[in-house]
């Protein structure tokens, strides 16, 4: 087991992308603490735990800063430390023309997806940096390394991760913490249904269909192919990779 | 395992000192950028193995270290036959195997040159960057084939390869030239081929089966800055 007592904290855990990887970390001996903003949602994401029971459920806004201060310190009271984060907090926001998306949206996309992982790289990294060894992980998107119509505020938001990705692990370099990104293509998930449903209201698998031609692999990337390379990136094998952003893509960059 | 190698008398070396005597494998002196050697030498894997399930490339050359106006012509030729030809020969025969097998994992050892120029290092970047190419088209014609491709981009690696060019960089004192490329590493060390071999093997793994067309970094931030 590669994190065997190793405390791993992922932020909006009872996501899709969130639950894969607690079940996944569980499996490598981890120690979880979990984050999420849906208490009804953590509480199921308890129940498909095998091991629940060891795991750390916090229901908490990742944006709140004092929030946030909060469930570190009371990581760090109960468990000592924080050996991995993985930032999964994040919204795709309006999809729409730029012209027509409203500041307030943009606002509410950036705070959520930008301003959460700030936040707990911000408390997080400092306990790292004590024991000169820790591991950051932020989820990005394709959508950070190239646009896409009617997606710019989700685009934009996924480029500025990678940007603060970047300067966050050069900040680092010295103390032992690595910083990196991983960059999925559109994944399954009920967030993909909602993207289908809003771009042809009346025939979401159309809207499927558009999405699909876009991957040269023809399907959606699984929360399970995801979190294999999370754990890679985790780990020790990585240790000389930081500052990098990780692509998994089915050949969707490569265009 | 298949290894090939041009240089006999490191592939001897590593038949007798690295790999435990009883493992399983085929030792080809060949030259990787030669048709006709390249073509042998996967028949006869397919002989006696009857497939390829992964091709790691790692054959290529840095070249000498001068300015970009400096090559020439023939330097040029050179490291376009053993940097990409050797890349194009091997995946010519590789990629129809791996077709029919409708499964392959094909990784291509570019470096961090492939994603930025380096001064003094314009034929090394040149060929670096060549590589993605080809590896990116590659990728989106065989996307639906089961067969992956994807590229390696390390940051420089504690290598003979390395030592020449601290060499080239400073003759009289090689170890100012060391200083000068650890430097650029926000570590100050060298990549360690250990490490790179983690990444390949993770990416060659049915773990890594939707990356696909891209290129793994391993580079302790080099890019990033």
């Amino acid at each position: 087991m590669e994190f065997q007592d190793k405390v791993v904290m992922i932020t909006g855990a009872a996501g899709v992308l969130g639950t894969a990887l607690s079940k996944r970390f569980q499996k490598e001996g981890a120690l979880l603490v979990l984050i999420d903003k849906d208490k009804e949602k953590l509480d199921q994401l308890a129940k498909q735990l095998p091991n629940g029971s060891d795991s750390i459920f916090i229901p908490a806004d990742c944006r709140d800063d004092e929030q946030v201060k909060l469930y570190v310190d009371k990581t760090v009271d109960l468990l000592g430390t924080i050996d991995v984060l993985i930032n999964c907090v994040g919204i795709y926001g309006p999809i729409t023309q730029a012209s027509d998306i409203s500041s307030h949206y943009m606002m509410d996309v950036y705070e959520t997806n930008v301003v959460t992982s700030f936040l707990n790289y911000k408390y997080a990294v400092p306990v790292m940096q004590k024991r000169r060894s820790g591991c950051i992980l932020f989820v990005s998107a394709v959508f950070g390394l190239r646009g896409l119509p009617f997606f710019s505020a989700y685009s934009t938001v996924s480029h500025a991760l990678l940007g603060f990705m970047k300067s966050a692990a050069l900040d680092c370099v010295t103390s032992g913490v690595r910083v990196n990104a991983v960059v999925p293509a559109p994944m399954k998930s009920t967030m993909m249904e909602e993207v289908e449903e809003i771009l042809y209201p009346d025939n979401p698998i159309r809207g499927r269909e558009q999405i699909l031609g876009l991957l040269p692999m023809g399907r959606y990337l699984e929360a399970d192919e995801v979190t294999e390379s999370v754990l890679f990136l985790a780990s020790d094998r990585a240790r000389y990779i930081t500052g990098t952003s990780h692509i998994i893509d089915g050949g969707m960059t490569a265009k | 395992m298949v290894l090939v190698d041009c240089n006999k008398k490191q592939l001897d070396k590593l038949k007798s000192d690295y790999l435990p005597h009883d493992s399983e494998a085929l030792y080809f002196h060949a030259d990787c950028a030669n048709e006709e050697e390249v073509q042998k030498y996967v028949e006869k894997t397919i002989d006696f193995f009857g497939g390829v399930d992964v091709f790691v490339h790692c054959a290529g050359i840095v070249g000498s270290i001068k300015e970009a106006d400096n090559w020439s012509a023939g330097e040029i030729m050179v490291a376009f036959q053993t940097n990409i030809m050797s890349v194009f020969l091997n995946s010519k025969d590789v990629l129809p195997i791996m077709k029919k097998q409708q499964n392959g994992s094909i990784l291509l050892l570019a470096s961090v040159y492939a994603l930025r120029g380096v001064p003094y290092h314009s034929l090394y970047a040149m060929t670096s960057h060549a590589i993605l190419g080809f590896m990116k088209t590659a990728a989106l014609e065989r996307a639906h084939s089961g067969v992956r491709i994807n590229a390696i981009a390390p940051a420089p690696t504690t290598s003979p390869f390395m030592e020449e060019v601290e060499k080239a960089l400073f003759p009289s004192n090689p170890q100012l030239g060391r200083e000068q490329i650890h430097s650029y590493l926000p570590f100050e060390r060298y990549a360690e081929p250990e490490e790179i071999a983690e990444s390949v093997l993770f990416v060659s793994s049915h773990r890594a089966k939707y990356i696909h067309g891209t290129s793994h970094i391993i580079d302790d931030g080099f890019l990033a800055k």
